[in-house]
């Protein structure tokens, strides 16, 4: 194939390299196409409200700045956000998640993979299940007993009810990983004399850094974006997550302050964006692993 | 050093005590979030209970379900959920499907250029949120509206979001945009996953693309599809920030949807727990009924 398509007289080569061109553009042109929005937040997180008005708009800013992110880091701004207050409680309130679930799920996972007991296929699709629960309709008798508990505007009154997010999702995707590895592993560990602990602890973990990695992205993706539960737990100002402290403060207002609140956009967005960048890898794996079976 | 291993492994403990000491602490997690409040709620639902009055709760039967039945406000919420699933699932399906069928061949930069495709899932919704509404804004600046007008598709801006019927589509549009990599990459694993020798074989047959396509390619793909298609259903019905942070609801209810509906009834205005715990158990229970298709499939799956 190769050696027809150098020929320049063979048509049929060169109907395919130029289909093959033109399908390479059309590829670069959906892109270009489909990640434009976030292109235009950071172009427009560079501008200040004159420019961001102007007719017909600019595509790169003319007189970039950055007095939108001073002014939303140092709180500056109109509104007198503590913006870093919320990158603040938002990165605990993640990681915070991100460890208990991982605790939680990886020796359940564990089980539902390699330990035989009774009932366990039920139990199984109970998890399955539980993840698909209306979350709205859970979260009306958990404010009232955490409004009881004085557990509302804490830390844990918000990490405990996103383990109901997280929790079932990444027990059954951890299970997906856990089944990938072989058996011949564990036997291997029982002939070592090793008791069922350290057969877990050596054999398996060591094993499944994509898929804890995997698992811990999700989770954290998951609780970087969660909004109506934040929105209801953190009632007070200075304990709430980005997503709630910004729509508080950006909507709603008289004049919307554009350029600030894509800057706020921007910095909200960098975090995801950088485990993205270095794990991008697991985490697409890690969500087609369960799906095809090969 | 044959004795001590003998010894270690009669010190084993038994595979159900093993079990049972993995398991539990996710379980009473799971039960304390999940199970608990659930079996509240549906209590909740039988009875008057408003947070705001302190008159407690008193049972009254079903009248919060004869109420709902009864209400017009509830079936168009419930409507307009299955415009908004039905709506965003659909639409990313099908661009998804043409999305993964473009990229299944060999071009430059193809890591690269995939990983990019799947950004926007990662964006955070409320972001995304803000993203729609400066793109959509009215009456002046607003980008889609510069670039319409200026191909001369509308004649006149045009208040995408405050507009009864063009906020729908509006809000499916910024909900597709986000959540359309998970279509894509499923969608795509699919096709990679189909055998090259039954797609060498229809070729060798003289099967067109077309035919391919049809009698390979959509056959292979018809459990992942299913799945992601069914998955993305069961999470859209649940979604609902980008309408809540764009419309909350509006104009005129025109995109409040069945979580919103049970947001605003339980924890704005009147608090009234008892009815919103009703909307949620109808809700509950479509849901479930779906679940259940999901997991049959799974588990069919699973063998």
């Amino acid at each position: 194939m190769k050696s027809d398509s150098r020929r320049p007289w063979n048509t049929a080569g060169l109907v395919k390299k130029s289909l093959r061109v033109t399908r390479f553009c059309l590829i670069l042109i959906v892109l270009i196409l489909y990640l434009m929005p976030i292109y235009w937040m950071i172009s427009t997180s560079f501008k200040l409200q004159p420019e961001i008005f102007k007719l017909p708009p600019t595509l790169i800013p003319e007189q970039p700045t950055l007095e939108n992110y001073i002014s939303i880091i140092t709180g500056t701004m109109a509104s007198a956000i503590p913006f870093l207050v919320y990158l603040k409680n938002s990165l605990l309130v993640a990681v915070f998640t991100v460890t208990a679930t991982l605790l939680l799920a990886t020796p359940a996972a564990y089980a539902f993979s390699r330990v035989p007991f009774a009932g366990k296929r039920r139990l199984i699709y109970f998890v399955l299940v539980s993840q698909m629960l209306p979350v709205v309709l859970i979260l009306i008798p958990l404010y009232r007993t955490f409004m009881r508990l004085r557990l509302l505007s804490s830390y844990p009154g918000l990490v405990v009810p996103y383990l109901m997010l997280t929790l079932p999702f990444s027990i059954w995707m951890l299970k997906g990983y856990f089944d990938s590895i072989p058996r011949e592993l564990d036997e291997a560990a029982k002939v070592d004399g090793c008791t069922k602990f350290q057969a877990m602890q050596r054999v398996i973990l060591p094993n499944v850094t994509p898929g804890l990695t995997a698992t811990a992205i999700v989770t954290f993706i998951m609780a970087w974006d969660e909004f109506i539960i934040a929105l209801t737990i953190m009632d007070d100002n200075l304990m709430r997550t980005l997503p709630v402290g910004m729509i508080q403060s950006f909507v709603g207002q008289f004049s919307v302050k554009w350029g600030e609140m894509m800057a706020a956009s921007v910095v909200t967005t960098v975090p995801v964006i950088i485990i993205f960048i270095f794990l991008s890898k697991y985490l697409i794996g890690g969500l087609t692993a369960g799906a095809v079976k090969g | 050093m044959h004795t001590e291993r003998t010894i270690r492994r009669g010190e084993d403990i038994s595979d159900r005590l093993f079990a049972v000491l993995l398991i539990l602490p996710a379980m009473i997690v799971i039960i304390l979030v999940i199970i608990y409040p659930l079996a509240n709620a549906i209590y909740t639902s039988f009875f008057r209970y408003f947070l705001t009055d302190g008159l407690g709760m008193n049972f009254i039967g079903l009248q919060n379900y004869r109420r709902m039945l009864s209400s017009p406000e509830f079936w168009k919420a419930f409507r307009h959920t299955l415009e908004y699933v039905g709506g965003t699932v659909a639409l990313e399906f099908v661009i998804a499907f043409a999305l993964a069928l473009l990229v299944n061949t060999r071009f430059p930069l193809k890591n690269l250029i995939n990983s990019l495709l799947f950004v926007p899932w990662i964006i955070p919704s409320v972001v995304v949120a803000f993203i729609a509404r400066f793109l959509f804004f009215d009456p002046f600046h607003g980008i889609v509206n510069v670039v319409l007008k200026g191909i001369g598709m509308i004649p006149e801006f045009i208040p995408w979001l405050k507009t009864p019927d063009l906020a729908m589509p509006t809000v499916i549009a910024a909900t597709t945009w986000k959540m359309l990599p998970f279509m894509f990459v499923m969608l795509y694993a699919g096709l990679q996953a189909i055998p090259r020798e039954e797609i060498e074989a229809a070729k060798i047959d003289g099967a067109n693309s077309f035919q391919r396509f049809l009698h390979v390619t959509l056959p292979n793909m018809r459990e992942i599809i299913t799945l992601a298609t069914i998955l993305e259903f069961i999470w859209q019905f649940q979604y609902l920030t980008i309408i809540w942070t764009t419309t909350r609801g509006g104009p005129i209810d025109r995109t409040t949807t069945l979580p919103i509906l049970i947001y605003r009834v339980s924890f704005m205005g009147s608090l009234n727990m008892g009815y919103a715990s009703t909307v949620g158990v109808f809700w509950l229970v479509f849901l479930l009924s779906f679940s259940i298709i999901y997991v049959r499939f799974v588990g069919r799956r699973e063998g």
